[in-house]
C-alpha cells in the first residue's frame, strides 16, 4: 500500500477517531500515523477544531419553575397521595441494611409505645346484640354464683332481707332472674360498666393471647367467665350495701 | 440511596413515587433541554418541549417495554417533538441569541480562553461559523451530530434512538463534520 492510500484510509477513520469509535489497534495505528505524517494531521486537526468549537458552545441550565410546573403536572395527577406515602416507605426501607434497620427498629418503639398507650383505651364496641348476650351470659354466671355461694353469703352476716332472698332463689329456680338478677343488672351493673369491666379486667389481658383472639366476643366473655366473677361479686356486694 | 437504573426509576414514577420523579429529572433534564435547545435553538421552547417529553414519559410509563432502554425511549420522543416544533415553525437554525457579549463569554468559555483577546475572538468566530454550518444541514443530520458530539452517544445508540442503521449515522455524521470543516475554511 503507498502513502496515499494509507492516507486516504486514515483519514477515513479520522471522524470515527475523533468520536472514539475506533477499536484499540486502529486506534494505535491512526495515533501512529499522525506522529509521522504531516497532511493527515493537519486534517486531523480541522476536524478537532470543529468539535471542539461545536463543544464549547454554553448549555443553559434549566430554569427552576421548570421542575415546580412539570412535578405538578406529572405527579399530582397520577396517584393518590397514601400511594406516594406507601412508596417513599418502601424505598426508604429498601435503604442500605444499617439505615433500614436502624429505621425499623424506631417504627417498632414507636408502635410499642403507641400501643402500650392505646390499649388503656382499647374499648371493644359492644352493640345491641352482644348487650343481650351479656346479660344473659352475666345473668346466668351470677345466678350459678350466688348458687355455688349461697351458704357463704347466708352465713356472712348479711340483711335478713337478703338472706331470704337467697333462701328464695335456692327454693325456685324460676325466679332467680327476676327477683336477684335483673335488678342487679338493671341498678347497679348497667350495660355500660358491664362493658368497662370487661374491656378493662378481660378484653386488656386476654385480647392478645393467641388462645381467645380468635374467639367472638360473647363466646370469649362466657369462656373467661370465671375470670370476671370476681367482678361480678363486688358489684353484687357493692348491691347488696345500697339496697341493704 | 441505592443506584436504581432508569428501567427501575420509570417504573417507580408509574406507580406515582416523588423521588424517582425527581431522581429522573435530574438525570435528564439538563441534557435533554439543551439537546432541544440546539436541534430547534430555541431556549424557552426547548424547555416546553422538554416538558411535553417528560410528561408523555410519565403518562406512558406503565407501558414502558423492559426491552429497551429507556434513554432511547425519552430521546425519540424528545426527537419527534422537536421535528414537530421545527415543522410547525418552519424554522432555520440560527444563532444562539447574545444579551451582553462579556457576559455571554465570561459564561461560555474557561476563564484561559477569555482573557485571551486573540483566543476569544477566534472561538467566537469559529462558533458562529459552526453554527451557520449547522443551520445548513438537514435536521437528520444535525441531530446525529448533536447526539455524538454534544450528548457524547455511541454510534449503536444513536442508531437506536434514530431508527437507521449505523452505517447510516456513520455517513451522516461524516457528511456533517465534513460539512462544517468546508464551512470553517470556506469563511476563514
Amino acid at each position: 500500500m503507498n502513502k496515499n492510500d494509507t492516507c486516504k484510509n486514515i483519514q477515513n477513520m479520522l471522524v470515527e477517531y475523533l468520536g472514539d469509535e475506533l477499536s484499540p489497534g486502529q486506534n494505535d495505528l491512526v495515533s501512529h500515523h499522525l506522529k509521522t505524517c504531516h497532511n493527515c494531521r493537519n486534517e486531523f486537526k480541522k476536524l478537532e477544531m470543529v468539535i471542539s468549537g461545536y463543544r464549547k458552545i454554553h448549555d443553559f441550565a434549566p430554569s427552576r419553575t421548570l421542575y415546580h410546573n412539570l412535578k405538578s403536572v406529572v405527579i399530582n395527577q397520577k396517584k393518590p397521595w397514601y400511594f406516594k406515602l406507601l412508596d417513599d416507605i418502601s424505598e426508604f426501607m429498601s435503604q442500605p441494611a444499617p439505615v433500614s434497620t436502624a429505621a425499623s427498629l424506631c417504627l417498632v418503639i414507636i408502635m410499642f409505645y403507641f400501643l402500650s398507650f392505646s390499649s388503656n383505651n382499647f374499648i371493644p364496641s359492644i352493640d345491641n346484640q352482644t348487650c343481650s348476650v351479656l346479660d344473659d351470659s352475666i345473668a346466668v354466671n351470677i345466678i350459678q354464683f350466688i348458687e355455688d355461694n349461697s351458704d357463704t353469703l347466708l352465713n356472712s352476716g348479711k340483711t335478713p332481707d337478703n338472706n331470704e332472698s337467697f333462701r328464695m332463689i335456692n327454693n325456685s329456680n324460676s325466679i332467680k332472674k327476676n327477683i336477684i338478677i335483673t335488678p342487679l343488672i338493671n341498678q347497679v351493673s348497667t350495660k355500660s360498666e358491664f362493658g368497662n369491666i370487661l374491656n378493662k379486667r378481660v378484653f386488656k389481658k386476654y385480647k392478645n393471647s393467641p388462645e381467645t383472639r380468635s374467639l367472638s366476643p360473647s363466646s370469649f366473655i362466657q369462656d373467661k367467665y370465671l375470670k370476671i366473677r370476681d367482678d361480678l361479686y363486688q358489684k353484687y356486694i357493692k348491691f347488696s350495701s345500697i339496697t341493704s | 440511596m441505592i443506584y436504581l437504573t432508569d428501567e427501575e426509576l420509570i417504573k417507580k414514577c408509574a406507580s406515582g413515587s416523588s423521588t424517582a420523579f425527581d431522581e429522573l429529572y435530574n438525570r435528564y433534564s439538563n441534557q435533554l433541554v439543551n439537546f432541544i435547545c440546539r436541534i430547534i435553538n430555541d431556549f424557552p421552547r426547548a424547555e416546553d418541549l422538554f416538558q411535553e417529553t417528560f410528561i408523555r414519559v410519565i403518562e406512558n410509563a406503565e407501558k414502558f417495554n423492559d426491552n429497551y432502554k429507556f434513554s432511547t425511549w425519552i430521546y425519540r420522543i424528545a426527537i419527534n417533538l422537536s421535528y414537530n416544533e421545527l415543522k410547525r415553525q418552519k424554522l432555520v437554525a440560527a444563532p444562539v441569541k447574545i444579551e451582553s457579549e462579556e457576559e455571554y463569554y465570561s459564561t461560555i468559555y474557561n476563564n484561559a480562553d477569555y482573557n485571551d483577546p486573540q483566543s476569544k475572538m477566534e472561538i467566537r468566530e469559529n462558533q458562529e461559523k459552526i453554527q451557520k454550518g449547522l443551520s445548513e444541514l438537514s435536521e437528520n443530520h444535525r441531530i446525529v451530530f448533536i447526539l455524538k458530539f454534544h450528548q457524547e452517544l455511541s454510534y449503536k445508540e444513536i442508531s437506536l434512538i434514530t431508527g437507521v442503521s449505523i452505517g447510516t449515522v456513520k455517513s451522516r455524521i461524516y457528511y456533517a463534520l465534513q460539512h462544517l470543516k468546508e464551512i470553517l475554511e470556506y469563511l476563514s
